[in-house]
């Protein structure tokens, strides 16, 4: 037994004086302490310290130190629809979003439009045009065009002769342009300045291209009167699908409309309650 | 004090039912404070610190001793306060050795200020303990305080410093070790009941 306890047991010994070893472990001790005097002196000597410290006057607080709502920095309950709002106006956004998405991925009719209006371009009949236009029911200025578009194709067909081919285009769109190539001519051949004219204004490059490779021996007024026509058509035609990208379609529109609904609801709501609250909390 | 309705209520947000426990235990978190840190104006702001926080994570609170809880969040803003104290450090007093190495020679008794005379006139006995505490590194520190002057058991204890039973048991055992030499200093000042055995070796 070493005249001075090991740390060990001074441990021990701490524990044995809060009562906190198992039972085994406390009867070793005390037969330990019951036969070593240090030990039992060490004992003593962590009772008298702990007794010290037991008994160190308890100070009272200084002040109260209870909470003030500005002090915890406690956000007003906020009503549930303040969340609901602000998630609506973002699904919202991301919808409006998805829509100038759509023509990459899947086809939607307010985009469609717009390398169909191309196409339509391209081809020499009208008809072609107002067909796929239809189907924009979205589409307000591309149908507003349908009609003076369907009463030039009905001339042309009163023309005559280039009948069969619309009618040709109408059913396969995509292999159309060589029939339209061969149709020219003819039309030309016939001298039929009207049908010219018609289609001209329509169709500017194709129509032209066709006419002055085709016919290098028709009269060149000819040739330049359909040269003159695409200076003005490209103003009309291609300003439709001008239109379609600066003009929403209706259903973006609403998007629109009820992503700033939403966060302005939002966030009045949101106002509303916070200045209540402070009101109330002062 | 139904303190499980207060907690419930408070969990609610309720801020008055929290309030009614602030006023219950801010004694007890101011005093923990206090020892631990030894500095009247530390330890209210790391009191009320304490409080702030305890309210902002009272969910987190998941039943057990509410004491305790308070206690090891207590315990924590006073360890805060002393890391600030540190990257400022006013007194150059560290007596401690990192690896929990019993000192043979306590030289942090040694004060250079003041010597034993004018400490029995000045210091009260709470001023001399408080002394001995201030001397023993902040984890000691923080077990005795909670051990023996909250009269936490070591489970409740081992709770609030998030710390392992045996830890709680040796660092207790260490403390007041460390504590007997240092009264023993001032052993005048001690009540008669208290007075530490001259011939003791240890």
């Amino acid at each position: 037994m070493s005249r001075q306890p090991s740390f060990r047991d001074l441990e021990k010994l701490s524990a044995y004086l809060d009562g906190e070893l198992n039972a085994s472990t406390q009867a070793k001790i005390e037969t330990r302490l019951a036969r070593d005097p240090n030990l039992r002196a060490a004992l003593d000597d962590l009772r008298l310290s702990r007794a010290v410290l037991r008994r160190t006057p308890q100070r009272r607080a200084p002040r109260n130190f209870t909470l003030s709502p500005q002090m915890v920095a406690k956000r007003p309950p906020l009503p549930r629809l303040v969340p609901a709002l602000n998630y609506a106006s973002v699904l919202a956004a991301l919808l409006f979003a998805f829509t100038f998405l759509s023509p990459f991925g899947i086809g939607d009719a307010a985009m469609s439009k717009a390398p169909m209006m191309e196409m339509a371009a391209a081809e020499a009949p009208a008809e072609e045009a107002p067909a796929p236009m239809m189907m924009d029911a979205t589409e307000e200025p591309a149908a507003a065009e349908e009609a003076p578009m369907m009463e030039e194709a009905i001339a042309e067909d009163a023309v005559g002769e280039s009948a069969a081919a619309p009618a040709a285009e109408a059913e396969a769109p995509i292999a159309q342009t060589p029939t339209v190539q061969t149709t020219i001519p003819e039309e030309a051949g016939v001298g039929a300045g009207e049908a010219e004219d018609v289609e001209a204004t329509q169709e500017p490059e194709l129509a032209s291209e066709p006419v002055q490779e085709g016919l290098p021996a028709t009269q060149k007024s000819l040739t330049q009167a359909t040269m003159q026509p695409p200076m003005q058509t490209p103003v009309s035609i291609p300003d439709t699908p001008q239109n379609s990208r600066v003009q929403l379609t209706f259903v973006q529109r609403i998007l629109l409309i009820a992503i700033v609904l939403f966060l302005l609801a939002g966030w009045f709501l949101r106002r509303a309650t916070i200045a209540k609250w402070q009101k109330a909390s002062k | 004090m139904d303190e499980p309705a207060l907690i419930r209520d408070a969990k609610h947000g309720d801020l008055d039912a929290f309030n009614r426990l602030v006023l219950h235990y801010q004694d007890m978190l101011y005093n923990t404070a206090y020892r631990v840190l030894g500095d009247p104006a530390l330890a209210a702001d790391a009191t009320q610190e304490a409080f702030i926080s305890a309210f902002r994570k009272l969910k987190s609170y998941r039943g057990g001793s509410f004491k305790a809880w308070l206690l090891r969040i207590v315990t924590n803003a006073c360890y805060d306060e002393l890391r600030r104290k540190k990257r400022r450090p006013s007194t150059p007093l560290e007596p401690l050795t990192e690896n929990d190495e019993e000192m043979e020679a306590p030289r942090w008794l040694a004060d250079p200020n003041a010597s034993p005379e004018k400490q029995v006139e000045t210091f009260e006995l709470e001023q001399a303990i408080q002394n001995c505490i201030e001397a023993l590194p902040p984890d000691f520190r923080a077990v005795v305080v909670l051990t023996d002057i909250q009269g936490l058991d070591y489970k409740e204890a081992a709770a609030a410093l998030k710390k392992p039973l045996g830890t709680v048991k040796s660092r207790l055992a260490r403390a007041r070790l460390r504590l007997r030499d240092c009264l023993q200093a001032v052993r005048e000042l001690l009540p008669a009941a208290f007075r530490l055995e001259e011939g003791s070796t240890l």
